[in-house]
């Protein structure tokens, strides 16, 4: 398959399809340098909020194949999770094309509603429902994230999608999924620290781990969607590049955060319970999904743009050299 | 005797208006719903109440407080003309013909808890601090004292005789009291070890009420002598029920370990056995029990959303489960079926030998209170002051209603009235009568599948919206004439990855 474009080998060591890995001075490296990457200095290379929320958004809207997956991937999930015992409300399916952890909070509460053990089940028989439908819905949820970064990708690199972001999603996958993993992870690290501080530090322990969440790990599906890297890699890249200065990447994640809670919990059309929701019901979860997509977009976008600025984590000290 | 024994294998609705005055060897008084839910056996089955459509009556305030302020569960009862409802610091008495307020008496502060009424006198349990939202972590000083009437009630000595009108002071325990309800006398009141919840039952000729330290003390209600004490090792917070032979109490763990149901014998308070579900059930309900040919049934709810039906020897006899968890309030009970609410205001009824679901209705109300089944409806208390009435036997929504602007605690049924009493900016009691005006519904649960609905909201939702946005974004697209993010770097060799992946795929 070809877009016409001409073709080229990529570029001995860059892990970057489209273009090489910034080249940055390598400092002595420390115990958490990997990870926590020190600010770059100098000005941002973060398009403003204003800019990358109407790139953004032209570029989700521009994706017809991906505006009408999400009427109908709702309807195939309502459908399947009203069969597997779901009664409600809808609106907890508003966050299916958001991103973890916030896709993982809602799955906890409908595997929570869904996929019961008997009662009086005890041992790996009262634990193994829940788990299995927890774990469905966030494969679930990696899926779309990554089809959806996939075509956020290939539209702003190339003008248009084709089928291949959906082979490329295949390789993102691995990425998303471990992101369900890793927002579960800190919903329970949110959980564990809001059982010390009461109902106040419950609010705050949840909030707070899900802006950390997309905070750090928000670039990840695009990171994985744009260049060869492995998953761990992946995720300290997205660490490393939400950091970088002047991004007011964390004012978009807590802005985001709030309005998607808002979006589960406030009373919406369709947060009744019931199984058949009304017109109103549909058009509110499907509003909800398509700023989800959005942001997704958003963040594809954002990430692009400063892709080469990203700092590579510094080597791994050679050892055998040293001695 | 003989009659007593006779009485005793009835059917819970005897047990409910026959043994209670009876066996309290008190004269029978017109209480049509002396204590929660109408009976020792909690079953809020109400043989003789009002059918939808309803129309309020009248309302009246008392002082249940309002969202802030009111704590526990203020459930009415009524007897002898009266609804009465036991407030922050006062219990209320209101005249069910007109609603004008009957009497007060003042109450020192605590969590309210269902009173009880035998052979005229109210008990109720009062003292034990502020629970609600708005209190302080400071005891809160007990109520202006009204003066001591200090006349002798004429009865035999208590076991603290306070034959005065004012309430015991304030402190970190409760006590329950006695009063004449003619007169508002106090007439003994009896110090408990812990605070309590319970509310007043009245079972076998005594008034049983539990502590948060796990005493459960039953005394004599006409002199308050305490008959028997029994520690049943934790705290015991909801209502207690009983049949004939037996108290249930629910025991929940302070800490870890798993709930039970005890059942302790009413002559002595020995226990007869105690019920311990399997899996990580950390509470359970309120009890409500209903007793065929001489065999209870015990029906409450746990902590782990679900139903159960446990013998009268302590088994298990099913457990069913609910969509969400309950508030923890107990079942009504009727000849024919369980029926409990979930948080949702999910209204469920059961089978009651084999457990099946026979039908369910999302009434989409929040549900604190207890549901009270009567011939023709079962009437459902919500969080946000609605009753809703649901047809038995279809189990459509048949009627609902207003009665206030926040949650109804509880209800109570007369043959003429509904009685609810509710919290919200005019906190107080309020009832319904039957409407001959008034139009019965017949909506069945948004539960029920309805899948022309379904496609048709889906149809009518998606098609137009999702075309709007494609359109939308297809002439945003036209204007772009190049790719928003095209590489830059090496603009005549772009790399392009999904050729590139299809290399490195073949």
């Amino acid at each position: 398959m070809s877009n016409g474009k001409k073709k080229r080998k990529r570029p001995s060591g860059s892990t970057s399809t489209y273009r090489a890995p910034a080249q940055a001075d390598q400092p002595r490296r420390g115990l958490l340098d990997g990870l926590l990457a020190p600010r770059t200095p100098g000005a941002s290379p973060m398009p403003k909020l204003r800019t990358t929320i109407a790139k953004g958004t032209m570029t989700a809207l521009g994706i017809p194949g991906l505006l009408v997956a999400i009427p109908v991937v709702l309807l195939v999930v309502w459908l399947l999770l009203t069969l597997a015992g779901f009664q409600g409300p809808i609106t907890l399916l508003g966050v299916t094309f958001a991103i973890p952890p916030i896709t993982t909070f809602a799955d906890q509460q409908v595997a929570g509603r869904t996929f019961r053990a008997a009662v009086d089940a005890t041992g790996l028989s009262a634990t193994l429902p829940g788990f299995g439908g927890l774990a469905c819905l966030l494969l679930l949820h990696a899926v779309v994230s990554a089809v959806t970064a996939t075509l956020c990708v290939e539209k702003l690199r190339t003008g248009s999608t084709s089928s291949w972001a959906l082979r490329r999603a295949l390789r993102v996958l691995r990425t998303t999924a471990a992101l369900g993993l890793l927002g579960l992870g800190l919903l329970v690290i949110g959980a564990l620290i809001a059982a010390f501080f009461g109902a106040i530090g419950g609010i705050l322990g949840l909030v707070g781990s899900m802006v950390a969440g997309v905070y750090l790990f928000g670039f990840a599906p695009a990171i994985a969607a744009d260049e060869d890297r492995r998953v761990s890699d992946v995720l300290i890249r997205s660490v490393r590049a939400s950091r970088m200065p002047g991004s007011a990447n964390l004012w978009f994640a807590i802005g985001y955060v709030l309005i998607a809670l808002i979006t589960i919990l406030a009373p919406l059309p369709g947060s009744e319970i019931g199984i058949t929701p009304t017109a109103t019901a549909w058009v509110a979860c499907i509003l909800v999904n398509v700023f989800g997509v959005l942001v997704q977009a958003i963040l594809v976008y954002r990430y692009l743009v400063v892709a080469p600025e990203v700092p590579e984590p510094p080597p791994p000290r050679e050892r055998t050299a040293a001695r | 005797m003989r009659t007593r024994r006779l009485l005793l294998v009835l059917p819970t609705l005897a047990l409910a208006v026959s043994i209670t005055p009876i066996a309290a060897g008190a004269a029978p008084t017109d209480a049509p719903w002396p204590q929660y839910q109408g009976s020792e056996a909690r079953t809020g089955d109400a043989t003789s109440a009002p059918a939808p459509p309803y129309r309020i009556a009248w309302s009246a305030a008392t002082d249940i407080g309002d969202a802030s302020h009111a704590a526990g569960i203020p459930a009415p009862i009524v007897a002898d003309g009266d609804a009465i409802v036991v407030g922050r610091q006062s219990v209320d008495a209101i005249d069910i013909a007109d609603g004008s307020p009957a009497w007060s008496a003042p109450r020192s502060l605590g969590p309210s808890s269902p009173a009880a009424v035998v052979g005229g006198d109210v008990l109720f349990v009062e003292g034990g601090g502020d629970e609600s939202v708005s209190a302080s972590n400071a005891p809160t000083p007990s109520p202006s004292a009204t003066p001591s009437s200090s006349a002798s009630s004429g009865r035999a000595a208590s076991v603290t005789p306070t034959v005065v009108a004012s309430p015991s002071a304030a402190t970190t325990t409760s006590t329950l009291v006695a009063i004449d309800a003619s007169t508002q006398r106090r007439l003994w009141s009896v110090a408990l070890s812990d605070v309590s919840h319970t509310g007043v039952l009245i079972a076998g000729g005594l008034a049983i009420v539990g502590a948060d330290n796990g005493t459960v003390t039953a005394v004599d209600p006409a002199t308050g002598k305490q008959t028997w004490t029994v520690d049943v090792g934790d705290h015991v917070l909801a209502p207690m029920a009983a049949d004939a032979t037996q108290v249930y109490a629910c025991v929940r763990p302070e800490t870890n370990g798993t709930a039970q149901l005890v059942a302790l014998a009413l002559s002595d308070g020995s226990e007869a056995w105690r019920y311990q579900p399997t899996g990580s059930v950390v509470d359970l309900g309120a009890p409500a029990v209903s007793t065929d040919g001489g065999t209870s049934t015990v029906y409450l709810v746990s902590s782990d959303a679900a139903l159960r039906a446990i013998g009268g020897n302590g088994t298990q006899r099913w457990a069913q489960p609910l969509y969400t968890a309950t508030s923890g309030s107990p079942p009504a009970v009727s000849a024919d079926a369980v029926y409990v609410a979930d948080q949702s205001g999910t209204v469920y009824a059961f089978d009651r030998s084999t457990g099946a679901e026979q039908w369910r209705f999302a009434t989409n109300h929040g549900a604190v209170g207890a549901p009270v089944v009567t011939t023709t409806a079962v009437l459902q208390p919500t969080s946000d002051g609605a009753v809703a009435a649901i047809a038995p036997d279809s189990g459509h929504q048949i009627w609902e209603g207003s009665v206030a602007d926040s949650a109804v605690f509880g209800l109570a049924a007369t043959p003429d009235l509904v009685v609810a009493a509710h919290t919200g900016s005019t906190p107080g009691v309020a009832a319904l009568q039957a409407d001959p005006s008034g139009t019965l519904t017949d909506v069945a649960s948004p539960t029920s599948a309805d899948p022309a609905g379904l496609a048709l909201g889906w149809l009518v939702a998606a098609v137009p919206l999702t075309a709007a946005l494609v359109v939308l974004g297809r002439s945003w697209d036209r204007r772009l004439s190049e790719p928003l993010l095209a590489p830059t770097e090496d603009d005549d060799m772009p790399v392009d990855p999904w050729e590139a992946d299809l290399e490195d795929d073949t």
